[in-house]
């Protein structure tokens, strides 16, 4: 995913990021070995610390590259970002460290959105990376990132907003400690695309006895296609997912559920992201009628 | 006085986070609901030692006095001052002298209760950045603001009866039902406001904003608030954060411009505010021009206010952009 993993990598830069000092964050960057790498030049030429590292892996999983990153990482606050194909909105390392100042037990999200007007896995067959670049190319991006709200949709994982449980997150940050907690990122998730690890990670992390949870409203990570496991159209999409589900439920005895704690919100509301929060709060009042009427608990991982 | 207590607070190593001045005057009932709202027994998540609350009042022929107080559980300091002038503001000043805390709120106005978060997430706040400027935005109790509802009749029964209704204190995010946002803060959580009525900056800025504007003499101190709120805004450095589903809540208690004057009255009054404001600053007040940062846990009695939050902000930009600005 080269050419996707550049527009990534440029949203994490600082001339992209925000309200930022190039001092405080850097980028490791790991690599799995594939016929279409990132050419070494391009990480040279951007702004900000980056570290590059090309990795020989013979699994299809990304677990092993997260846990060598992990290794090499030297901030004591950790954003992870598993799917290279995720772009940024400007202020996410601002915000995420603003959390971090906040609470050592921040676990700071950035929700999800996928490039489009639906899911990519839900595009013909014929759909390809080309129509994103037109997307993208069509809101200037790189002069303004909060435009790509304009040309999305909300991700699977959080397909109803950021007022109510999500089952994943694509960027989330959290104390190196916390990830130690949490055993760093499992071994068992070798599936292809590392299965539902994304998912693991982000309820195991939230469901840490101190943790609290910021939501960063105003960002966003941006999903761009690259065929990826569960985010391209294929006739094995769902027997895959059944297979993630399976091992992702082995993990948590009662059954995997989305990270139902009360969020913080924290950020800056751009008028682009606008519609998100608008569509976020309609969500979260139909799922408060609906607890209400049925006497339930909102957010009843608080007291777990 | 401050040196010893400020050695008591030393020695045992609590020097609260947070010092809350809150100004009384002639309105005992309303205050002790504010009080109230602001003892341990209501905030969450926060810890006695984390927060003073200094209770300033001003002479009046409605003392509340300090008996209620001893009632309540949490660090509450009473002080009572004999007044001349018709406002809040000397009050103000030698509250905030007496602050021990490293960040101050100044809640100008003692008839507006809190909700229950208020404390829990200014202490959050002030974390976040350099320099925070923390703003909780204001409601009036009813659904519209208290200087027209008293119009038609509006009255401390009718508030009661309000209050009853939502069983407060129970749960005090409940006070969102039954309230409107202030005129001060109906641009909502998106946009900057006009003021706010628990207003929350480090003793440093307090010292470099020079404290409250002594120069607002109109009856209630004028826009001395609203003076305050943009001048620690605008300096350069400071972030605003907007308490998007915490707030204050007004209540009716004859207010100067919230009800306690009618009419040509009113208008007069506010007239002359408007104009003193020019006198000292020398243009017309105009909101500051900032981003507001949200931060919060927006219980679902907000949202309501976060949809109509959402509403303003999209009509100002669509405004702005047909302006090209």
């Amino acid at each position: 995913m080269s050419r996707q993993l550049e527009n990534t990598l440029y949203s994490l830069s600082c001339d992209y990021q925000s309200n930022c000092d190039p001092d405080s964050y850097e980028v490791v960057v790991v690599e799995n070995s594939s016929d279409d790498c990132l050419s070494k030049s391009f990480v040279s030429e951007l702004s900000g610390q980056f570290r590059y590292y090309l990795r020989n892996e013979e699994s299809s999983s990304p677990v092993p590259a997260v846990n060598f990153a992990f290794e090499k990482c030297r901030g004591s606050f950790i954003g992870l970002i598993i799917d290279g194909a995720r772009m940024l909105s400007p202020r996410v390392i601002e915000h995420a460290l603003m959390a971090y100042n906040a609470s050592n037990n921040a676990v700071a999200m950035v929700p999800g959105y996928h490039i489009g007007t639906q899911e990519q896995h839900l595009h013909s067959e014929n759909y390809t990376f080309e129509q994103d670049q037109q997307l993208l190319d069509s809101i200037l991006w790189q002069t303004n990132g909060y435009r790509l709200f304009e040309i999305s949709t909300f991700s699977n994982g959080n397909r109803r907003g950021f007022l109510q449980p999500m089952m994943e997150c694509s960027c989330v940050f959290a104390a190196h400690a916390s990830y130690e907690k949490i055993g760093f990122a499992d071994h068992r998730f070798m599936l292809a695309g590392g299965g539902a690890i994304n998912l693991h990670i982000y309820r195991s992390l939230g469901m840490l006895k101190d943790s609290r949870l910021f939501v960063l409203a105003g960002e966003g990570s941006f999903h761009q296609f690259h065929g990826g496991a569960t985010t391209s159209h294929d006739e094995q999409r769902e027997n895959l997912m059944a297979q993630f589900m399976e091992q992702l439920n082995e993990c948590w005895p009662d059954g995997f559920q989305a990270l139902r704690r009360e969020p913080i919100l924290l950020g800056s509301i751009s008028k682009e992201a606008n519609s998100a929060l608008s569509n976020s709060c309609e969500f979260a009042k139909t799922r408060f009628e609906r607890l209400e009427a049925n006497n339930k608990p909102i957010w009843p991982d608080d007291n777990a | 006085m401050r040196s010893i207590i400020q050695r008591l607070f030393t020695t045992n190593n609590v020097r609260p986070k947070l010092s809350i001045v809150l100004i009384v005057y002639r309105m005992p009932e309303q205050a002790r609901k504010t009080l109230y709202s602001l003892s341990m027994a209501y905030q969450q998540g926060v810890t006695a030692d984390e927060y003073e609350v200094i209770v300033v009042e001003n002479s009046s022929p409605e003392i509340m006095g300090d008996e209620y107080l001893k009632e309540l559980d949490g660090n509450f300091r009473y002080f009572y001052r004999e007044e001349t002038v018709p406002t809040p503001l000397p009050a103000i000043s030698y509250g905030a002298d007496l602050c021990i805390g490293q960040y101050i709120s100044i809640m100008i106005d003692g008839a507006r209760m809190a909700t229950p978060g208020l404390i829990k997430n200014i202490i959050a706040a002030t974390g976040l950045c350099k320099m925070p400027v923390i703003a909780a935005p204001g409601y009036h109790l009813g659904d519209q603001l208290q200087q027209q509802a008293s119009e038609a009749g509006y009255n401390r029964v009718q508030e009661q009866e309000l209050l009853d209704s939502i069983a407060w204190p129970n749960d005090g995010y409940r006070l969102f039902e039954i309230s409107c946002f202030s005129g001060s803060c109906r641009a909502g959580f998106f946009l900057p406001n006009s003021e706010s009525n628990c207003l929350t900056v480090s003793k440093e800025v307090w010292q470099t904003l020079g404290g409250i504007e002594q120069g607002f003499t109109t009856t209630g101190g004028g826009l001395a608030n609203l003076d305050l709120y943009k001048r620690a805004c605008e300096l350069p450095g400071a972030t605003l954060i907007t308490l998007a589903s915490e707030g204050t809540f007004h209540q009716f208690h004859g207010g100067a411009t919230t009800g306690g004057k009618r009419g040509k009255e009113r208008e007069d009054l506010m007239q002359a505010q408007l104009d003193q404001y020019i006198s000292l600053r020398g243009s017309p007040f105009k909101q500051p021009e900032v981003n507001p940062l949200l931060l919060g846990q927006f219980h679902p009695a907000t949202y309501p206010f976060l949809e109509q939050s959402i509403e303003t902000a999209k009509q100002t930009h669509r405004i702005r952009t047909n302006n090209g600005s």
